[in-house]
């Protein structure tokens, strides 16, 4: 190819419309808008910030979602254990190994919890 | 056929420009030759199965899609309007380089639509003499002759 030829052949040439390609193959919009966001240059801090950002709803959703599906079943039940005893004198009146007189007066109440489960 | 889809994208991406360009040394107006283009691709990407050369295949198509529709379109061609080149070259281009391609665009015309097919293939498209022999169904050395008169012609407009 000689120096005629090359100059000739240097010169740019006319190129078909942006949407011909779109027209054939029928999504080349799409990737050409697709193309150019994935092109826009992005700053570290916003990269970092977004990066963050999304972490964070990650994190509080996830929590948030546990604490909506955690079931019932296996919670532990709350268990209270009461035990009163009033008594007037220094005499031990729930000892019943031996012979005794006296008598407790008054409504004895006596309460019982299961505690299976802790 | 996703195969061949993906493979005829890759060709556009690569030989688009060239194919206008091919077609419009033809059509010698933009819209026939996007027309042109658009009907080859679209009847290529019905083909049952892969052509062997497939870039000369689609070169070939849409050299014939651009033929039947110049035939439909009976319409009169602008001896003088500069098509082939883009007007739109850029801030760098000199005065000098402008004015070559404008001598350059209206040299063109003068040329037989042979000749011209065949300085736009082999100067333009890049395709060699045997790909243009394959595409246009002539010999090579019949297609090698046309490029010689062609660019002899080309030279005495532009040099004197």
């Amino acid at each position: 190819m000689d120096e005629f030829e090359l100059r000739l052949k240097n010169l740019l040439l006319s190129k078909p419309s942006e949407d011909l390609r779109g027209r054939i193959f029928g999504r080349g919009p799409d990737r050409a808008v697709l193309a150019g966001i994935l092109r826009r240059p992005i700053r570290l801090g916003w990269a970092v910030a977004f990066a963050l950002a999304i972490g964070l709803v990650g994190f509080f959703s996830a929590r948030l979602q546990s604490e909506i599906t955690a079931p019932r079943s296996i919670s532990p039940e709350v268990i209270v254990e009461i035990c009163i005893v009033e008594s007037g004198s220094n005499r031990n009146d729930f000892d019943l190994t031996k012979p005794s007189t006296h008598f407790l007066s008054g409504d004895l109440t006596v309460g019982v919890e299961d505690r299976r489960g802790i | 056929m996703k195969w061949l889809r993906h493979e005829l994208e890759k060709v556009y991406e690569q030989f688009s420009r060239r194919l206008f360009t091919c077609a419009l040394a033809i059509t010698r107006s933009p819209e026939l030759a996007e027309d042109a283009m658009h009907d080859a691709f679209c009847r290529l990407l019905s083909l049952k199965e892969t052509p062997r050369d497939l870039k000369v295949y689609v070169f070939r198509s849409v050299r014939n899609a651009a033929v039947n529709l110049v035939r439909k379109s009976g319409r009169t061609i602008d001896l003088t309007e500069d098509y082939i080149f883009d007007p739109c070259a850029g801030p760098r281009e000199t005065a000098e380089m402008t004015e070559f391609r404008r001598r350059a665009a209206e040299a063109l015309q003068i040329l037989s639509d042979d000749e011209r097919e065949t300085i736009v293939q082999h100067l333009y498209a890049d395709l060699t003499f045997r790909e243009i022999a394959e595409v246009r169904e002539n010999s090579i050395n019949t297609v090698a002759s046309w490029y010689r008169r062609g660019l002899a012609k080309l030279r005495q407009q532009l040099e004197e």
